[in-house]
C-alpha cells in the first residue's frame, strides 16, 4: 500500500513507543490508514533501516513511561530526533512527555520527560477518575489556529518548499478524556486545534511545527481523522526532504 | 498487543481485532441503553491506559511512593496486604477512608482500594472518595455470598477477579471494566494465576473455533450472557483488559503471565514482602515492558535481593480463589 496521501510515496513508517500504555490502540489507528509501525521498547529500535518517518507516543501513565525511558536509555535519542524535526504525535501521558513545562499534582514543577513542545502541562488536570468524560467538541476554523500562530515569525512554514499544508479537518468531534492533563500555558507559535470548553485540548508546535498533542483519546473512539492529520503531517515533512535532494539539511536548521 | 496470546490463536490478526473503539463496544453488548454505554466507555478507557503496566498492593504513603518511582502505573491502596490477612485469618473489611486518602495524597498515579464482594456500601464509600479504580476482591472476606455488586450504577469502574471464562464475562455483564485472574494472593506462588489464565485462555479457544449454532449451549455452560459470548468470539479474546493476580513475586513470574497473553500486573505481597522492595518493584516493571526480551529479563532478575518466602498450596489453611463460597459467583 502506498501512503495515504501521496501516492507516489512508500507507506510512512511511524514508531512507536510499546513501554506500556494503549499503544496497540495507537497501531491499529495507523495501520487502517496505510502506514507501518515499528514497535519501540529499546534504545536500538530507535535507529531502524529503513529510518522512522514518526514518532507516537501513546497514552497511559506519564511517569511510567518517563522512568522506563530512563532506564532503557531511550530519552536521550528521542529528543534527538524530535530536535530534528521527525513528526511526532502524543497523547494524553504522550502530550505530558512532549510539554516544555509539567506542572504536578501539589502546583509542584514535575520533571520533564522529553519536551519539544512549548506548553505547561498540568497533570490529572481535571481530577481523579470520576471527572473522566467524553464529551462532543468541535475542530476549530482553520483561521482560528492561524490567528494563534501570528505572532510567529514563520506561520506557514511548512508550506515554505515542497506543496500545500494539508487542511485541517472540519467538523464535530467526540473526544473522550480520561484522568486527562490540562494545557495551562502554550508558547508562542503553539496552535490550538481542537479546544473544550474554552480550554485547549489538542495543539500544535515545536520548532519545526512537528510536534501534535492532544489530552483527548483519538485512538479510542474510532474517528481516523486525528491520525490522518498526523499522517499528513509526516508526508509533508517526507515530501520536503526529498524536494531537499534527501538531504536532513531542513532538519539541520 | 498480544500476538503471543494463545488465546488470540485463530482469531483475526490481533492488531485488528484490538481497534481503539473494541472495548467501548463491549459496552453494547453489556447494556442497550445509551447512557449506561457512553459511561462504560470512559470506564474501559482508564482500563486499557493501564495495559502494560504494573499495579502494586501498597498500606502506607511511604511505600506508594515507592511504588510511583520504580514506575507502577497504579497503586492498590489497603490496610494490610494478602500475606498478612492470612496470618492473621480475621475478617478482612475495605481499609480505613483516611489511609486511603493520605495514599491519594501521596502519589499521582491512579489509586485504587477494596471492597468486599457484594458490599455494595463499601463501594459507595469508595466512590465518595474518589478512588480511581474498585477492586471488588476474594481478598476480602465476602458480604454476600451470592450476588456482586451491581457495577453499572457507579462512576468509578470496578475491577473483578475471574477463574474461568463464564465468571469473567458475569462480572463484564454486572458492569465490571477490567478483570484480573483471581491466583492465590498473598503466597508469593503464581500457580493459581497460571492456572485461571489457562482456564481462561483455553476457554477461548474451544469458543472460537465453534460453530454459531453451538454458542447457545455454550453460553448457557458457561453462565454467561450469549452476546458477550459472541463478542469474546469475535474478538478472539475477553472483550476488556485483563491482569494476572496472586502470587506475583519476582520479574520472571510477570514475565511469565505477559507471555500467556495478559494485559498487566497486580503485584500484591511479593513487592513489599519482599527484602529489596524498591528494587524488586522496579526490576518488575521493566519485565513487564520487555516481557518477551530474554536479555532484559536476566538483568532484571539479577541482584534484586530476596523474594518473599512462598507458600505451597497444599500447605494453605485458607484458600480464597479456590473457596467453595466463591462458586456460586
Amino acid at each position: 500500500m502506498a501512503s495515504p496521501t501521496c501516492p507516489l510515496l512508500p507507506p510512512p513508517r511511524i514508531g512507536v513507543l510499546e513501554l506500556h500504555g494503549d499503544f496497540a490502540e495507537h497501531t491499529a489507528m495507523l495501520r487502517a490508514r496505510g502506514a507501518e509501525t515499528v514497535p519501540l521498547r529499546c534504545a536500538a529500535d530507535l535507529s531502524p533501516t529503513p529510518p522512522l518517518d514518526g514518532l507516537v507516543l501513546p497514552g497511559g501513565e506519564s511517569s511510567t513511561m518517563a522512568i522506563l525511558l530512563d532506564a532503557l536509555s531511550m530519552a536521550d535519542p528521542l529528543r534527538g530526533l524530535i530536535a530534528g524535526g521527525l513528526p511526532v504525535f502524543g497523547t494524553c501521558a504522550g502530550a505530558i512527555l512532549l510539554s516544555d513545562e509539567v506542572v504536578g499534582k501539589g502546583g509542584e514543577a514535575a520533571s520533564v520527560a522529553l519536551g519539544g513542545l512549548d506548553v505547561a502541562t498540568r497533570r490529572n488536570g481535571y481530577g481523579t477518575q470520576v471527572h473522566s468524560f467524553e464529551a462532543e467538541t468541535a475542530w476549530l476554523p482553520a483561521d482560528v489556529a492561524a490567528d494563534a500562530d501570528a505572532t510567529t515569525t514563520a506561520p506557514t512554514a511548512a508550506t515554505d518548499d515542497a506543496g500545500a499544508v494539508a487542511p485541517l479537518p472540519t467538523g464535530p468531534l467526540r473526544v473522550v478524556l480520561i484522568r486527562a492533563p490540562i494545557f495551562e500555558r502554550l508558547g508562542p507559535g503553539v496552535e490550538e486545534l481542537v479546544s473544550h470548553e474554552g480550554r485547549a485540548v489538542m495543539v500544535r508546535g515545536g520548532s519545526q511545527r512537528q510536534v501534535l498533542a492532544a489530552t483527548f483519546h483519538p485512538e479510542l473512539t474510532g474517528d481516523g481523522r486525528v491520525h490522518a492529520l498526523f499522517l499528513g503531517m509526516v508526508d509533508e515533512r517526507r515530501r520536503r526532504l526529498a524536494a531537499d535532494g534527501g538531504g536532513g539539511k531542513k532538519a539541520a536548521a | 498487543m498480544n500476538g503471543h496470546a494463545p488465546g488470540a490463536g485463530g482469531a483475526a490478526a490481533p492488531g485488528a481485532a484490538l481497534d481503539g473503539s473494541t472495548f467501548a463496544a463491549t459496552a453494547r453488548a453489556v447494556s442497550s441503553s445509551e447512557e449506561v454505554s457512553s459511561k462504560y466507555a470512559v470506564k474501559v478507557g482508564l482500563a486499557q491506559m493501564l495495559k502494560g503496566g504494573v499495579i502494586m498492593d501498597v498500606v502506607t504513603p511511604e511505600q506508594a511512593v515507592i511504588a510511583e518511582k520504580a514506575g507502577a502505573c497504579a497503586v492498590m491502596a489497603l490496610e494490610r496486604i494478602p500475606a498478612d490477612i492470612r496470618a492473621n485469618g480475621e475478617v478482612a473489611r475495605m481499609s480505613d477512608p483516611a489511609m486511603i486518602a493520605s495514599i491519594q495524597a501521596a502519589v499521582s498515579i491512579p489509586v485504587m482500594a477494596k471492597a468486599r464482594i457484594g458490599h455494595f456500601v463499601e463501594a459507595q464509600i469508595l466512590e465518595a472518595l474518589d478512588v480511581d479504580f474498585i477492586d471488588e476482591s476474594e481478598v476480602l472476606t465476602p458480604a454476600d455470598e451470592i450476588n456482586h455488586i451491581d457495577k453499572h450504577d457507579y462512576k468509578v469502574p470496578f475491577v473483578c477477579g475471574c477463574r474461568n471464562l463464564g465468571e469473567a464475562l458475569r462480572r463484564i455483564a454486572e458492569g465490571a471494566a477490567f478483570i484480573r485472574t483471581k491466583g492465590e494472593a498473598g503466597t508469593g506462588n503464581v500457580v493459581e494465576a497460571v492456572r485461571h489464565a489457562r482456564s481462561v485462555n483455553g476457554q477461548i479457544r474451544k469458543l472460537v473455533t465453534m460453530d454459531d449454532a453451538e454458542l447457545y449451549t455454550f453460553a448457557k455452560e458457561l453462565g454467561a450472557p450469549l452476546e458477550l459470548v459472541r463478542r469474546t468470539k469475535e474478538l478472539g479474546r475477553l472483550p476488556v483488559v485483563q491482569f494476572a493476580a496472586g502470587g506475583v513475586a519476582t520479574p520472571a513470574d510477570a514475565a511469565l503471565m505477559m507471555q500467556l497473553g495478559l494485559d498487566g500486573v497486580f503485584v500484591g505481597s511479593g513487592i513489599f514482602k519482599s527484602e529489596e522492595p524498591a528494587k524488586r518493584a522496579a526490576a518488575i516493571v521493566r519485565a513487564v515492558a520487555n516481557f518477551r526480551d530474554g536479555k532484559v529479563l536476566k538483568e532484571c532478575s539479577t541482584g534484586i535481593g530476596a523474594p518473599m518466602v512462598g507458600i505451597e498450596m497444599d500447605a494453605l489453611v485458607q484458600k480464597w480463589a479456590g473457596d467453595a463460597r466463591h462458586d456460586a459467583l
